[in-house]
């Protein structure tokens, strides 16, 4: 009964929604300036790619918090901290979700105990630490200047460098955001509410959470685009200065998910150097427009400063090493 | 949420998925957007019981301090977005777009193997042959006698091109994975007077065969000299993927 | 309520707790800042890196003077050839502008191959530092055209070949054809018989046929091979009319497709009966009247004289530099810009004299021939393909048992093949009667490698060209 009054609400809204977009649907293409309309364009291209993701994100994140017993997520992990933050890296093996579907991942886990620097480097690891992101950058680029193994090995060095900084700090809890702190304070254990219930529930809640920071953050990269024109960038492919700073500022914008972005790379290896590319495989996956958005909703914004002044730095220098020996 | 997944799924339904996300993501998008809207029925179902006999579940939201600004101004962009999520008709990307990324930069695919197909190819390879593919094979070699007897057949719509008057750009965007990285690549036709029957954007049918460019001011050697020109609706899928 | 001294020591390890934390991440910034600047400095302290490289596969393997086009990082100080290493090797000449770096190749280059280019102590402009560049491509395979004339009623038909295994393909078929000329995926295909001569340019991709305009009753004398870029030169005669003697026409098929006379600056027209294309120019030398040896330029008309007393004009270099032709003194070969003459002295086969007849000189210096020699009795005569020098010359080719005889034979652009018009056995002889170019109905082309003298293909057929 329940069921299918919901069934029928979910059914209205999206007859609705329907037929609006068949109504604007009929109106002529420029009824707003080429501009702003590809601004909009590219905005919603980021928005609908990345929705899936997030929705197979916070439906994992859900298995986890709801579903899975306790003791599995915390028995495989070692006591000591350094071998575990190595294994959680290597956690996004299982769990393959683009990088914005990791965030409502990582939530869940520090909601079920695990600590803030952990799921940080899970967070960190984990876009590219997973099957398809890897076999997608192998067929982008095979072997060829260690682009893959060093995107592999530099974003588990990032991740757990990160992860081990921020496990230095007194009070972790002081680096998440307010609202989630409290909300992880508070989370519910056992409360008598059927599984099913508290399951779509909280894919709700985690979903008005996040998807007001993922539409921002697509109308930021798509805004951007048209303003910033992309062949001032591209002329700087050879320098090895600026290839580099060029790339990571392209990843930064573009905020393309982690599990393509090698195919969208790929036409540019003929003209620039292969360390600036790989700064992108390592910079895109962990901080762009659209990820800084959603990340807001779990971090402060002291703690993703660092984590962005970290992470381009670093970055810089494995690009920029790489320039040298390849 | 659920605005947005109605939106993917009537954009699924009518075909327009494709001016934004490339083709192979359709099944799992389209997927999770199912998967979506059963959450929020069982959610909506909840939330329509939540009065009978739900405990209070303790949310933890933050219900007392005031929305601070960043907030409810990103509330309020959010709303803006949602509305022209809904309000605005599909769109393929604008010659905007072409203008600010320059054209043939990267897209182009693997010219060597598509230059090896044209070399010994017959009929049916040429047929197959769009823009993105002569934008390749002009890249590998302007030798005129190359092109001759080699037909070429292609749909894009018109670039200007700021070296010569009478030439444009025929032109597509390809995509590797959504319409965000959207490349331009085209290729030069010549066809003196074309602004007297044709615009910016406007989609056209060329028939004709690569000649040695005779153009002053043009830096393109190889140019394609149209037999058939013929003005046509925007294909279903606009982009090449 | 008043904090008591263990809570102060608490928040002060805090304190002390979050100043380390805060440290230890400004100093990995600085550290990881630091050593992008490093790597930087190290890279710009590197000798130039080559930013790109490319070079025109379809030119390169077709016409000589092609060029590698090397873009640097960074102006770069000029290149010697010295410092060039080519593998295989190919005569070139380098030069350098700016960032810019320009290998180009005397001779086209071989099909099939991969060259390795290296170029050792490359240095910028300002600096002291050297590196080394090296660059890979390779060459598309080479492929030749000819033509398989049926029999009574059947159709003529126009094949291309690789130098591998792989049977050929058809190009086109159709009645009558007696010569034809490939030009990219077009064929022009000439055609001479009682009922008057036909030109045709045939677009097998899209079927289409246009008829080229002929004067009025002509027959078609030759058709020159290769074509000059998309320009065909061929000569006709007037049946009755006595206005076309030989005469010497060209067509643009890129162009206005309009057979037109070439005439000099007299504007007399040039009784032809051998020419020759120069490779890399729209130059055509002919063998005027009989007698004089002259360069036409196919686009502008102009005629240069080479020579004024030829008995035989056999060709032009591959390289495109020198004319070799047979006058009073013998074989000779004139640098067709400077008019310098280079005698070839004639060489011995395995000690013995030998009657030579079509030369081709190659860019090395050694020369492949057409020569006879007698037998012990001077009763038969044998030909056979030969190469050599001045000093010595030795077998290239042989028909089986030397049964057979020797015809024409075409050079791929690099010298690398020698495609070679022969007849099995010439004691059976049977002509196919065509009007324009007839051959021996048993006629059959043998490719032979020049570098391993290997036979690499036998077909069935006449009129080999080598598809540019």
């Amino acid at each position: 009964m329940r069921a299918a009054f919901g069934a029928v609400a979910v059914a209205l809204a999206l007859a609705l929604v329907w037929g609006t977009k068949e109504a604007s649907s009929a109106l002529p293409a420029d009824v707003v300036s080429p501009a702003l309309r590809d601004g909009f364009t590219l905005a919603f291209s980021v928005l609908i790619e990345s929705i899936p993701f997030i929705i197979l994100g916070i439906a994992l994140s859900v298995l986890v918090q709801v579903w899975i017993p306790e003791q599995w997520l915390f028995r495989i992990l070692p006591k000591r901290p350094l071998p575990r933050r190595l294994v959680i890296s290597l956690l996004g093996m299982f769990l393959p979700v683009c990088e914005c579907g990791n965030v409502p991942l990582a939530r869940g886990l520090v909601a079920k105990g695990y600590t803030v620097s952990d799921s940080m480097t899970f967070l960190l690891a984990a876009p590219i630490i997973n099957p398809v992101t890897i076999i997608t950058t192998h067929q982008a680029f095979g072997w060829d200047d260690g682009i893959l193994v060093v995107r592999i090995l530099g974003a588990i060095v990032i991740a757990n460098l990160l992860g081990w900084l921020f496990s230095r700090h007194p009070d972790p809890l002081s680096l998440l955001t307010p609202t989630f702190a409290a909300q992880c304070e508070a989370t519910p254990r056992g409360i008598s509410s059927g599984k099913m219930w508290r399951s779509a529930d909280m894919f709700v809640r985690e979903a008005s959470i996040l998807m007001p920071a993922l539409i921002v953050g697509s109308l930021v990269a798509g805004a951007i685009q048209v303003v910033v024109s992309r062949d001032q960038l591209v002329a700087l492919g050879s320098d090895p200065l600026l290839s580099v700073v060029a790339m990571m500022a392209l990843a930064f914008v573009i905020s393309i998910c982690a599990n393509v972005d090698s195919f969208f790379i790929l036409p540019f290896a003929d003209t620039f150097l292969p360390g600036s590319l790989i700064a992108f495989l390592l910079l895109g996956p962990i901080v762009d427009i659209k990820m800084l958005a959603l990340l807001r909703t779990t971090y402060r914004s002291a703690t993703l400063l660092r984590l962005t002044v970290l992470v381009v730095a670093l970055t810089a220098a494995i690009g920029m090493g790489v320039n040298l020996f390849v | 949420m659920g605005v947005t997944i109605s939106v993917v799924l009537w954009l699924w339904a009518s075909g327009n998925l494709s001016l934004y996300i490339h083709p192979r993501y359709n099944v799992f998008t389209v997927t999770m957007a199912i998967i979506a809207l059963a959450g929020l029925a069982l959610w909506a179902a909840l939330r329509l019981r939540r009065g009978d006999d739900e405990p209070h579940s303790h949310e933890g939201h933050d219900h007392s301090s005031k929305p601070r600004l960043a907030e409810r101004a990103s509330t309020i962009v959010g709303m803006l977005a949602l509305a022209a999520l809904v309000g605005l008709p599909p769109a393929t990307l604008s010659t905007q777009t072409v203008e600010n990324r320059s054209l043939n930069q990267s897209g182009l695919g693997d010219a060597g193997a598509v230059f090896e197909e044209a070399a010994s190819g017959m009929s049916d390879t040429f047929a197959a042959f769009s823009v993105r593919e002569w934008a390749a094979i002009l890249t590998q070699t302007s030798d005129p006698a190359f092109y001759a007897g080699k037909p070429a057949q292609v749909v894009g719509f018109v670039s200007e091109d700021p070296d010569d008057p009478d030439q444009f750009y025929l032109t597509r965007f390809v995509v590797s994975c959504c319409s965000v990285d959207a490349q331009p690549v085209g290729i030069p036709v010549r066809l003196p007077g074309w602004r007297d029957s044709y615009g910016p954007e406007d989609w056209l049918v060329v028939s004709g065969q690569f000649v040695l460019n005779p153009s002053s001011s043009s830096p393109e050697p190889i140019v394609l000299s149209p037999d058939a020109v013929e003005p046509t609706k925007q294909p279903d899928d606009p982009y090449l993927f | 309520m008043t904090p008591t001294s263990s809570n102060r020591q608490q928040r002060r390890g805090e304190r002390l707790a979050t100043r380390r934390y805060e440290r230890a991440v400004w100093v990995t910034v600085a550290v990881a800042t630091g050593l992008a600047i490093l790597a930087l400095a190290i890279y710009a302290l590197q000798g130039p890196r080559l930013r790109s490289g490319a070079v025109d596969l379809v030119r390169a393997v077709a016409s000589p003077q092609t060029s590698l086009r090397f873009e640097a990082d960074r102006p770069i100080a000029p290149l010697q050839d010295t410092q060039v290493t080519i593998e295989p090797s190919v005569d070139f000449r380098v030069s350098t502008q700016g960032a810019l770096a320009s290998v180009t190749f005397l001779d086209a280059l071989d099909s099939g191959t991969t060259y390795r280019v290296e170029v050792e102590g490359v240095r910028g402009e300002w600096q002291a530092s050297e590196s080394t560049w090296v660059y890979e491509f390779s060459t598309p395979a080479a492929r030749m055209f000819y033509l398989v004339r049926g029999d009574e009623g059947e159709s003529d038909r126009i094949l291309s070949v690789g130098v591998g295994s792989e049977p050929p393909l058809e190009a086109y078929r159709a009645e009558n054809m007696d010569a034809f000329v490939p030009i990219g995926s077009t064929l022009v295909v000439f055609s001479a018989g009682l009922e008057g001569s036909r030109a045709e340019l045939v677009e097998p991709v899209s079927g289409r046929v246009d008829r080229l305009v002929l004067p009025q009753d002509v027959v078609i004398n030759d058709v020159f091979t290769p074509a000059s870029g998309t320009r065909v030169a061929f000569t006709l005669s007037s049946l009755s009319s006595g206005e076309f003697d030989r005469t010497l026409f060209v067509v643009d098929t890129a162009g206005a497709r309009t057979p037109t006379v070439i005439t000099g600056l007299d504007g007399e027209p040039l009784r032809v009966t051998e020419a020759a294309v120069v490779p890399a120019s729209d130059t055509l030398v002919a063998w005027v009247d009989d007698v004089r040896v002259v360069s036409v330029d196919l686009r502008s008309s102009l005629v240069l004289p080479i020579a004024e007393e030829a008995a035989r004009l056999w060709g032009v270099t591959s390289r495109g530099d020198q004319v070799v032709l047979v006058d009073v003194g013998g074989t000779v070969a004139i640098d067709i810009n400077t008019l310098e003459e280079t005698r070839i002295l004639p060489a011995q086969l395995s000690g013995r004299d030998v009657f030579e007849g079509q030369t081709l000189l190659l860019s090395d210096g050694r020369r492949i021939q057409t020569v006879a020699i007698g037998n012990a009795q001077g009763t038969d005569f044998t030909s056979l393909i030969a190469v050599g020098d001045d000093a010595a010359l030795t077998p290239l080719y042989r028909t089986p048992d030397d049964r057979g005889s020797i015809g024409a034979f075409v050079a791929s652009p690099s010298d690398q093949y020698v495609a070679i018009e022969t007849i099995p056995d010439r004691s059976r002889r049977e002509s196919d009667e065509r009007v324009l170019e007839s051959r021996d109905v048993s006629s059959t082309i043998v490719v032979v490698d020049v570098e391993t003298q290997q036979v690499v293909r036998s077909v069935e057929g006449v009129l080999p060209i080598w598809a540019r």
